[in-house]
Formats: structure tokens, C-alpha cells, sequence
């Protein structure tokens, strides 16, 4: 489904990818790879600003060599506050804090079967990420489930005459209003 | 900043004001002066309610001044929820005008024969104490607009509500805002139950006529507060996330990283949680016509807070703080931001902890007395405190009572204080400090970086963790030590990441009052702090054996990461041995 959003409206919109969105994406990239070819960021923008990765619920330290699978929840945040805030941060000096949790504590891989070829990975945007990404990603188009669309936007998909696959699923892109 | 104000509410014929020298107290402010002048003037085995105990009101060592912010106030007394010694601090206007009367902190002592209601108005020529029984009962808000009308919209004030008048154990003290609002407040351990017993309904300071307090160096200080606002300023978090999102921009990090606590602790996600976040309520509040970026005391250039209007655009409560939307949201299965602004409104209108709230309502509803994620239920509980009913007065003495009262065994507290919005089995580090805080389970109190303050000069390497022990003790020896500045504990990221801008705090105080402190003596000061209050602990009967997580903690293993607190004893006895 293709929307045309006018500036006002984007609140809403991307408050939708707090919640989780997937996107198509090659398998068994690195996060730091991932977040380049996938989501279309640049490597100063992931070095300066994505400051806190999770994989599956694990914060992440090095994101060149946490992987991402079919089925795999990325989410990215920029730097947060508090001593917790800080302890979640990539690389933190009080990463001893969240001993147990981390990204290779458990010691086996997270993520599904697949490891190649394409698939769907979900993602999370939070904060600073998810306003000054968010449009954009939004404009490369992200998948949805009907429900979580309806919630969202409501009345959204029926109004531009969609109906979700088989799946459940509709895809979603936005173009801002000239 | 050289006087103590003693005003004893039990002398014969009524209350006896006495102006001192700070004397042996001199060169400390805020956790370091109430914690001194508690553990030195209290008997630890005094009871919390009873006429020895005192309650300590002091700014810190920079409120008053320019330097950004600076405003917050410490609370000190002997806490009837812990039983231990207490330190709690506000933000709001309070310790700003305060320091600028001259001030180094009130001390309340005594207890009145009688049941009258005490109203004390302080200003730059006089301190006067009267009887005002037409404030019987009032909630916070009525109470500041009762007295608006006589005081005026430049007075700050420091209030009770009726949770304080009933003396219940999760009763705060509020200090008003920029906008009179009396929503910023010293809530942890029952502070307002010890104002309540000391017959103190509300304390009126009037700083009209009086001026910026004077640093000894002004041209340094002025020096120092340029590059010390500058480093707020520029830094992501103190500069960016904080501002646009407020603290509750955490919830959807904790809640990602497991360690959010459901439902009394069941399960370390909420599948609200994106409808209760700080983007969430960012974006609510701008829409509303509220603010998303606001401060809780003029000279705060982080502004952390934020105005939230109800659906009608009305002015509700201020932006709930990310622990009040976890302990009313996450932790009741409530995922509609509206109940949480409106449990947040009636918290502080009644004077209560909003973490003690939670935490006390996710106890009764695992106990079945309502369901997770009944909202209308929650609000009900809140106001029986409110009334006063006797179901009202157990909530209102928060988790452990309610727990004891309803026989649940899942219930979240320290040293009978509730734990705050981190679960300690997904972040084993959390829990060393709730385990061993003298303050009972506090997430403030191992709040600050300290290994940076520890180290001036040599910053740490930031690819080297320390362990989870040693950083505790760390953290607690600088929070310790920051508390005792009047500065906001928030600045404690931007000192973190740029050394300047620790120098530039350190440069501050040294300008100010003419010191030559160095990294050693902050340390220090932290140290002896911990020492004193530890000391009163351990004379008031607490063993090591309170300095432990609840079992289930050790036992119950927490979804999504399965793991449970795994620190050992041994390990937890070794936080203070320095
Ligand atoms: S950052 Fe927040 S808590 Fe700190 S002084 Fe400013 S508004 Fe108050």
C-alpha cells in the first residue's frame, strides 16, 4: 500500500516502528552490514549514532560479528540515559552489569534455520533512530501484519482499497507529500 | 549557606525557632548534611515517628547558584519504611530558594503535644510558624491553591498531602515546580510520614528580596558554568534523548533488554510497552498541546520533563518519569498512558511514591484483590489512601505491608523498600546495588559514573568492564558524593563521556566556595557519606543479612533470558570494603 504523507502526520507513522515492522533481507549479515545494505544507513551515522543494538533481546557489543537470521529482532537506539541506559550501550565500560544477557553470553547463536539466501528479519526503532530514520525507511517500505496497520493507521488499508496476502501481512510505503 | 534552621515542634508552648552556625557541618550540602546531621543527632533505635527522630531539608552545596542544574533538595531523616536511614530528593523550586535564604537546611525536631496543623513561612527577614487547621486533609494541589492567594506565585513550597498527615510509610514530600504544580518529589522511604509527625503541613519559602548566592571566584565559576553547559548541551543523551523523549524513553530499551518487570515481576517484558513509551508520549503530549521538553526547576538546560494534558488539552500531571509509567504501566499489565498520567496525578496529589504505588498494586493484584491491567481498579486503591479507609492506609505503607497483609510471597522489596523499574535477574549488576544500598532498593543510588571521578585525569578504558562488585561500590560512592552538589543526577552521563565536563563540575564547586577539591576528596567525601549512614544502619539493628534480594530473585528464573540473580552472598558482603 502506498500512502503520500503530509509533515503533520508522520507522529503516528512512525510510531509504528517502535512496535516492530519486518523488512526483506539478504541472511547471515553482520548487524553493522545489515543496517548498511538493508536499511540503507551510512557508516558514519551507525558508528556516531546507533549506540545501542539488541539481537533477539541481547544487547549487542560488536556488531560486526552478531548475525542476522530469518526470523531475527534487531532493534536500534541511540545513547540512553541512566546508569541501565548506559550499561545497555554497545561497548560499555559497565557491560559487567548485564552479565548473563548479552550478545554470546549463552554461548549458542540466536536466529532461526535459514542462514542464507533472503528472507524476513523483524526490526525495532527507538528514539533519536526512529525520527531521523524513520521516514526514510518508511519510504524503502517495511511489511506489516493487518492488524498492527489497523492499529496504527486506522481504517488505512481498507480506505486505499488493500487487503493483506495470505499471510496476514501488507506492505506499507511512504512518500512525504510535496 | 552558613545557617542551620532548628525548629523544634515539641517545645513547651509551642514551636521554638533557633538559628545556628552550621559549625562541624561546614562545607556540606545536601546527602552529605542530612546524612551527617541525622546519623550524628538521631538514635538509631529511635521510633521513625516518634519526637527523636529529625527531618533534614537541605539544598546542596550549588543550589542557589547559576550553575545549571543545580536545583535539586535532599530529605533526611530515620525512614519508617526501611527503619534505616534515609536520604530522598526532589527536584522542583525548592532547594534553589532555599540555598538563596541563606539556608544550609531546615531541621524539623520535636513533636507536637497536640493535633494541630503547623504552617511555617520562611522569607528573607523572618520564620514564622502557625497553627492552620483549614488545611486539614488537603491533597497537594488543593493545598497550593489554598495558599496561592496569601504567598503569592514567586514562593516555593514544600508540602504533605494526606498520605503524610496519616503517617503511612510510602507518604513523599513535594516541593512545587516552575508552574506551582506541586509534582516534584522526595519520594522514597516515607519522608512525608515524618514531616506528618511533626505536625508540618507545608513549608512557604519566599526568597523575594534576596539574591544569587556569590561564588568566591566569580570570574572561574563563570568560566566553569560556560563549558559546563556546553558539555550538556553536546552531549546525545544530555543534549538529545533526554530532552526530546524524557526518561521514559528506557522503557522500550529495558523492556527490549528483558529486564522490564510484568506483572509483580513475572516476566521481564510487557507487550504494551510501545504504547506506554516515551516516544509514545512524546509524540501524545506535543499533540495535546502539552510539552515534550521542559525543566522541573529554572536553570535545568537537560529538561528532562514535560507538561501532559488529558484528551480535553487540560493540564493533568507532569510527564510521568519513566519509573512511575513502569510501576503503573509494566508492572499493573496497564498499557494506556492516560491511567499512568492519572495514577502519577493522584500520586502526587495525595503524597505517595510512585514506585511504592506500583509496586504495592502489582502485589495486591497478584494477591487477586483486582486484576493485572485493571485500570479502573488501580485508580480505586489510590483513592481509598486517599480516604483514608483502612484498605487505603495498607496500601498507602506500601509493598512489604500490603504483601504481609494479603500473604503474598512475590513481593519486590529491600529492607521493605520496593525496587524500582529493573529487573535484577536480567541485570545482575542492579541488583548488587538494591541489595546493598543503605537506602533500601534504589536505583538512584548507584546512579552516577564514578569510575570516572575516581579516576580525573585517567579516564578508564571504555573496552575494560569492571566487575559488577566493584562497580557498585563505585557508583555508590559518586552518587553519594553528587547527591551532596544539588546537582541533577542526570548530568552524571555527560560527565561520563567528556572528561571537560567533569572538570567543569569539579571547577564549579572549587570557584564557588573557594576550594581546591580534587577527584580524591570527591571520592572521599562519597566514602565517608556510605559510612555514616551504614553506621546508623548497622546501630539501628540491620545485619548483613539484609543486604539481600527476596528469594524468588535467586530462585525464579525471569523470560525472556531465563536467569536469575546470580550473584553470591560473599560477594554482595564485600560491596563496602574499600
Ligand atoms: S534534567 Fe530533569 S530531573 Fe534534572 S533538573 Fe532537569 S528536569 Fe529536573
Amino acid at each position: 500500500m502506498q500512502l503520500d504523507q503530509g509533515a503533520p502526520e508522520w507522529g503516528p507513522l512512525l510510531n509504528i516502528l517502535q512496535a516492530g515492522f519486518l523488512v526483506e533481507s539478504r541472511l547471515g549479515l553482520s548487524v553493522r552490514a545489515f543496517a548498511r545494505e538493508t536499511l540503507g544507513f551510512d557508516d558514519a551515522y551507525i558508528e556516531g549514532r546507533i549506540s545501542t543494538v539488541f539481537l533477539d533481546s541481547e544487547p549487542v557489543d560488536d556488531i560486526d560479528t552478531a548475525l542476522v537470521w530469518e526470523g531475527s529482532r534487531i532493534s536500534l537506539s541511540a545513547a540512553m540515559p541512566g546508569l541501565v541506559g548506559a550499561v545497555m550501550r554497545r561497548n560499555s565500560a559497565y557491560a559487567s552489569f548485564r552479565k548473563g544477557i548479552s550478545y554470546g553470553d549463552k554461548g549458542t547463536l540466536t536466529g532461526g534455520e535459514s542462514r542464507s539466501g533472503r528472507g524476513r528479519v523483524r526490526v525495532k526503532l527507538f528514539n533519536s533512530i526512529m525520527v531521523e530514520r524513520g521516514p526514510g525507511i518508511l519510504g524503502r517500505g517495511i511489511i506489516l501484519e493487518a492488524a498492527e496497520l489497523e492499529a496504527a493507521l486506522p481504517g488505512a488499508a481498507a480506505g486505499g482499497g488493500e487487503s493483506p496476502g495470505p499471510d496476514g501481512l501488507v506492505e506499507l510505503k511512504v512518500t512525504p507529500r510535496k | 549557606m552558613d545557617t542551620l534552621l532548628r525548629i523544634d515542634m515539641g517545645a513547651k508552648g509551642g514551636p521554638s525557632i533557633k538559628k545556628e552556625p552550621v559549625g562541624a557541618y561546614a562545607g556540606l550540602g545536601g546527602r552529605a548534611l542530612t546524612s551527617a546531621i541525622i546519623s550524628k543527632e538521631v538514635p538509631p533505635l529511635c521510633h521513625a515517628l516518634g519526637a527523636e527522630n529529625k527531618l533534614v531539608i537541605a539544598p546542596g552545596l550549588l543550589s542557589g547558584t547559576p550553575a545549571s542544574q543545580s536545583g535539586r533538595l535532599s530529605i533526611g531523616c530515620k525512614s519508617p519504611l526501611t527503619g534505616g536511614i534515609k536520604e530522598s530528593n526532589a527536584g522542583g523550586q525548592a532547594a534553589q530558594v532555599l540555598a538563596r535564604l541563606g539556608y544550609a537546611a531546615i531541621v524539623l525536631e520535636g513533636a507536637p503535644a497536640g493535633n494541630e496543623l503547623y504552617k511555617i513561612v520562611i522569607n528573607k527577614d523572618s520564620v514564622k510558624i502557625t497553627v492552620d487547621n483549614s488545611l486539614r486533609l488537603l491533597g497537594n494541589y488543593a493545598l497550593i491553591d489554598a495558599l496561592k492567594p496569601i504567598h503569592g506565585d514567586k514562593a516555593a513550597y514544600i508540602s504533605i498531602g494526606q498520605a503524610g498527615e496519616m503517617k503511612l510509610a510510602a507518604a513523599s514530600i513535594a516541593c512545587t515546580d516552575m508552574e506551582l504544580h506541586p509534582t516534584r518529589h522526595a519520594g522514597r522511604g516515607g519522608v512525608g510520614a515524618v514531616m506528618g509527625s511533626k505536625g508540618v503541613k507545608v513549608i512557604v519559602l519566599d526568597d523575594e528580596g534576596t539574591k544569587m548566592r556569590e561564588p568566591k571566584d566569580p570570574e572561574k565559576f563563570r568560566a566553569a558554568n560556560k563549558v559546563w553547559v556546553e558539555g550538556l548541551k553536546k552531549h546525545p543523551v544530555t543534549g538529545g534523548g533526554l530532552p526530546s523523549f524524557g526518561t521514559n524513553v528506557l522503557t522500550n530499551i529495558i523492556n527490549e533488554a528483558g529486564g522490564f518487570p510484568t506483572n509483580n515481576f513475572a516476566t521481564g517484558q510487557f507487550a504494551g510497552a510501545s504504547k506506554i513509551s516515551g516516544e509514545t508520549m512524546a509524540a501524545l503530549e506535543t499533540q495535546r498541546g502539552g510539552l515534550a521538553t521542559h525543566g522541573c526547576h529554572r536553570g535545568c538546560v537537560i529538561q528532562c520533563s514535560g507538561i501532559y494534558n488529558d484528551a480535553k488539552g487540560n493540564f493533568l500531571t507532569k510527564q510521568p518519569e519513566y519509573e512511575t509509567v513502569w510501576a503503573h504501566g509494566a508492572n499493573c499489565g496497564i498499557d494506556d498512558l492516560d491511567t499512568i498520567a492519572m495514577l502519577d496525578r493522584l500520586d502526587d496529589d495525595i503524597g505517595l511514591d510512585t514506585i511504592e504505588m506500583g509496586a504495592t498494586i502489582g502485589v495486591l493484584m497478584h494477591a487477586g484483590l483486582i486484576k493485572f491491567g485493571d485500570k479502573e481498579g488501580a485508580i480505586n486503591l489510590l483513592k481509598e489512601v486517599q480516604k483514608g479507609s483502612p484498605l487505603g492506609r495498607i496500601v498507602g505503607s506500601g509493598a512489604a505491608m500490603a504483601g504481609k497483609a494479603f500473604g503474598v510471597e512475590r513481593v519486590p522489596v529491600v529492607k521493605n523498600q520496593a525496587l524500582p523499574a529493573y529487573d535484577p535477574r536480567a541485570i545482575n549488576g542492579i541488583g548488587v546495588t538494591y541489595a546493598t544500598s543503605p537506602m533500601g532498593a534504589d536505583h538512584t543510588a548507584g546512579y552516577a559514573i564514578a569510575t570516572n571521578i575516581l579516576k580525573v585525569g585517567g579516564f578508564v578504558d571504555p573496552l575494560k568492564s569492571e566487575g559488577q562488585i566493584e562497580l557498585s561500590r563505585n557508583l555508590q560512592i559518586a552518587t553519594a558524593a553528587i547527591d551532596s552538589t544539588g546537582m541533577c543526577l542526570f548530568i552524571a552521563f555527560a560527565v561520563l563521556d567528556q572528561p571537560e565536563t567533569f572538570q567543569a563540575l569539579v571547577d564549579l564547586i572549587n570557584a564557588f566556595h573557594g576550594l581546591s577539591l580534587t577527584g580524591d576528596d570527591v571520592t572521599a567525601l562519597g566514602k565517608s557519606i556510605l559510612k555514616n549512614e551504614r553506621d546508623f544502619n548497622k546501630a539501628a539493628g540491620f545485619t548483613k543479612e539484609m543486604d539481600r534480594l527476596p528469594k524468588f530473585f535467586t530462585r525464579d528464573a525471569l523470560a525472556p533470558h531465563n536467569q536469575v540473580f546470580a550473584v553470591k552472598d560473599e560477594d554482595l558482603d564485600k560491596v563496602f570494603n574499600w
